[in-house]
């Protein structure tokens, strides 16, 4: 090797041990040796960035509470949108945690929710953060006029703002105030307003939420106009569609769900005819009129539809949903949750539809194998669907679904709550071996389900055999599972949890009413590390010794429901104290042996934000 | 078949076949941009990468030399899959966290697009489920956190929740 060879290396070593020393070239037999120690905290800024994308937020968060490196990393525009800063059940006050750490936060939050405040005093968060604010959501909050302006005064850049079941805001704003002066702050890139749930919603307070708005394209009014007197929701109604009427050019997605409309509201809805919609959510629970109809019209109005929500719609008749198919072909996602009058007949037009990605069918419960097998499974297959919701619809069969399991294997949710019939050890197996790239699995009430389908050990028959090939498969085959809930599923014992829940990713864990006891969470907490959330109500095995386990092993656990698991007792809340360090949601209603006094040490948990306990004054005047 | 020679940081030199070190965006650039394309007798020095992961890196993209070129502009959505790697690359990728280590910043300069999937999606399977205590023992992280700082980032992080699972 050459001498400047060498020189150069020596120099470079120099150079690179300023930044580490753990880098050192040593002379070797005949020549320089690179050593080095990986030293994964000063990757450079792109490959952080490229090495997150691969993760879910919990990974992220852990990472970058790792190193330095990996903190910047996660402060790359992309996940900063991809979280949500969800404040809940706490007071909003500056010199009170968490808002205390938050107003010093090295990263900002474009998307903010607010769930169950209540308001302080002026706070500097929003003179900090309100510009980066993009989606701001208040959930429950007990807040006022006032304070909802001066927080909007500050978060000027606002595209989403959602103003959820706030009845105390629409009570408390009056329409002639006494304050002389009201600013009205115009948010100039505001393109969403969602108002659902709130009952007392009047004409002042939309007209002024509205007004904020000039670039609005999105208005969300589900929910709002359903407890009122008649004559009331006739006028808020009528608001609603002069405002359609007046902005037609500009709204392009309009949710007025959950809200029994009558057919003149449709055919006013039908008559603007420069409405042309992307968006739409609605209840049709008004008997359709054979002439004139409303539906129909709107139906053949809005072809550009790619979101329709007809939830609940009790009276949506087969020529309505085949006028759908016809007529929305861009159609993406379409709910029909608890739409009772489609059957067989109605459902097959869904062939039609082939960008269809998102499918929600709970509860109608006419559907049976016929329906399944034209819409779904026909030749011009629903290859782009993704989000398919079977709850409740029992009429189904196992060889339907089984068909459904090998056709449809792209899906990354699956809802089959409640479909009892369909769903038995031979066809869950053939959801793990087809359905890899599931995140979302809901079998609530299965009951048909053992070990041997769960596992694949000790099956009566293997689900492919062919010759000497025999081959099952087990839960563990779905390595990108985030939700699962079993509920019900009692048959499903121990045993499954000990031998195949190897869920890597797996984050929240639903087993009510199962025969789980500590040898199968004992294993369950080992081999799912990501779980945040379980849910053990009515598990009668469960005890001390599985607290004890999962505050111990389960580092991110969030919410716990134990509600009715009569084994526990202070010794297991003692161990939650002890061990949780990131608890928040604790249901222990129905755990009648622990003591008030074990509810009143559970503010040791320094991060327990809500609990659900026994209501012990009741108790106490019964007993009296 | 014409050839190329590179030469690792450690001064070995590869015989590389020419469509092989094209799956390197930072080679196939150099080559256009200085109208290498018939010279065969110039050799590339690559002072970041050394000879084992060279090495390794050739063995790899020799392997997939024939997969179809994946275009990132084409519209498709990301891929956030990290379970889909195929059974000889699990293999190859059985290795030291030194060798994962280098693999990676190789991957990175070179800007060989499968393989920095490939060693992203490794590391962030290891990474999945782990606390942050656990990952700095398993990548031998130092930890450059001041315990304020560290703090403050809990903090944070504990109101920070995921908006949706996005279906992709």
């Amino acid at each position: 090797m050459s001498e400047f060879f060498r020189k150069l290396l020596e120099k470079q070593a120099q150079a690179e041990s300023v930044h580490t020393t753990r880098n050192m070239y040593e002379w070797f037999e005949d020549g320089f040796i690179y050593w080095f120690e990986p030293y994964f905290e000063l990757l450079p800024f792109e490959i952080m960035v490229e090495l997150l994308k691969y993760l879910n937020v919990s990974d992220r968060n852990a990472m970058a509470q790792a190193c330095k490196g990996f903190y910047e990393g996660l402060k790359h525009p992309y996940y900063l949108r991809s979280t949500c800063l969800h404040i809940h059940d706490i007071e909003f006050e500056d010199n009170i945690e968490p808002v205390r750490s938050l107003l010093t936060a090295f990263r900002y939050f474009p998307n903010v929710k607010l769930t169950k405040i209540t308001f302080g005093n002026r706070s500097d968060f929003w003179a900090e953060f309100g510009e980066s604010i993009e989606e701001l959501t208040f959930e429950n909050c007990a807040m006022w006029k006032q304070k909802l302006l001066s927080i909007l005064r500050y978060t000027y850049r606002l595209k989403s703002l959602t103003i959820e079941n706030c009845p105390d805001l629409f009570r408390s704003w009056k329409l002639i105030e006494n304050v002389t002066v009201m600013l009205c702050p115009t948010l100039p890139q505001l393109r969403h307003i969602g108002l659902a749930g709130n009952t007392v919603l009047e004409q002042h307070h939309f007209d002024f939420l509205v007004g904020m708005a000039p670039k609005l394209d999105s208005l969300d009014v589900s929910n709002c106009f359903k407890g009122n007197n008649a004559a009331h929701r006739f006028q808020m109604l009528g608001h609603v569609i002069r405002y359609l009427t007046d902005h037609q050019h500009d709204i392009r997605h309009f949710y007025i769900g959950d809200t029994p409309v009558d057919n003149l509201f449709l055919r006013h809805l039908a008559d603007i005819k420069g409405l042309r919609l992307n968006s739409l959510s609605l209840m049709v629970c008004d008997k359709v009129p054979s002439t004139e109809a409303g539906i129909i019209d709107l139906i053949r109005l809005q072809t550009n539809l790619t979101y329709l929500d007809l939830t609940k719609s009790l009276e949506l008749h087969d020529s309505c949903l085949i006028e759908i198919c016809k007529c929305m072909p861009m159609l993406e996602t379409l709910i029909l949750n608890r739409c009772w009058m489609i059957t067989d007949y109605g459902i097959m037009a869904i062939k039609n539809l082939n960008r269809l990605k998102h499918l929600d069918l709970t509860n109608c419960d006419r559907i049976s194998d016929t329906g399944i097998m034209g819409g779904l499974l026909t030749h011009n297959r629903q290859r782009r669907l993704r989000k398919l919701y079977l709850g409740l619809l029992t009429n189904i069969g196992e060889v339907v679904f089984t068909k459904i399991s090998f056709e449809l294997n792209n899906l990354t949710v699956l809802d089959l709550g409640g479909c009892s019939n369909c769903i038995n050890d031979r066809s869950i197996q053939y959801i793990f071996y087809h359905m890899t790239g599931l995140q979302e699995l809901n079998l609530d009430c299965c009951a048909k389900l053992t070990d041997a389908g769960i596992t694949g050990i000790d099956l009566p028959e293997c689900a492919i055999a062919i010759w000497d090939l025999q081959m099952s498969f087990s839960v563990a085959d779905l390595k990108r599972l985030r939700i699962l809930n079993l509920s019900g599923c009692y048959r499903v014992t121990d045993f499954s949890f000990r031998m195949k829940f190897q869920l890597q990713e797996l984050r929240e864990l639903i087993l009510n009413r199962l025969q789980i006891s500590d040898p199968g969470v004992e294993k369950l907490a080992v081999n799912c590390p990501s779980l945040e959330i379980i849910d053990f109500s009515e598990c009668q095995n469960v005890n001390d010794r599985c607290l004890e386990i999962l505050a111990k092993s389960c580092t991110r656990l969030t919410t716990l429901r134990l509600q009715n698991c009569a084994e526990i007792t202070d010794q297991g809340m003692d161990h939650l104290i002890k061990h949780c360090t990131t608890l928040k949601h604790l249901n222990i209603r129905g755990c009648y042996k622990i003591t008030a006094e074990a509810e009143a040490r559970l503010v040791g948990i320094r991060s327990l934000r809500h609990v659900m306990a026994n209501e012990r004054q009741e108790i106490a005047s019964d007993g009296k | 078949m014409p050839c190329i020679q590179l030469q690792s940081s450690d001064g070995e030199i590869f015989n590389v076949e020419f469509e092989i070190a094209m799956c390197s965006f930072t080679i196939k650039t150099m080559m256009v941009d200085l109208d290498l394309e018939d010279n065969c007798e110039e050799v590339v020095p690559l002072t970041n990468v050394d000879s084992n992961i060279l090495r390794k890196i050739l063995q790899w993209a020799n392997y997939h030399k024939d997969d179809p070129e994946a275009n990132p502009e084409d519209g498709k959505p990301v891929d956030r899959r990290t379970d889909n790697i195929c059974e000889w690359d699990q293999e190859f990728m059985k290795v030291d966290q030194q060798t994962l280590y280098g693999l990676i910043k190789a991957a990175n300069y070179l800007d060989i697009r499968g393989l920095m999937a490939l060693t992203c999606k490794t590391v962030a399977n290891m990474m999945k489920g782990k606390t942050e205590e656990q990952m700095r023992k398993m990548f031998n992280i130092q930890n450059d956190l001041t315990p304020e700082e560290e703090q403050q980032i809990r903090q944070e992080n504990e109101w920070c929740e995921e908006v949706e699972i996005v279906a992709d």
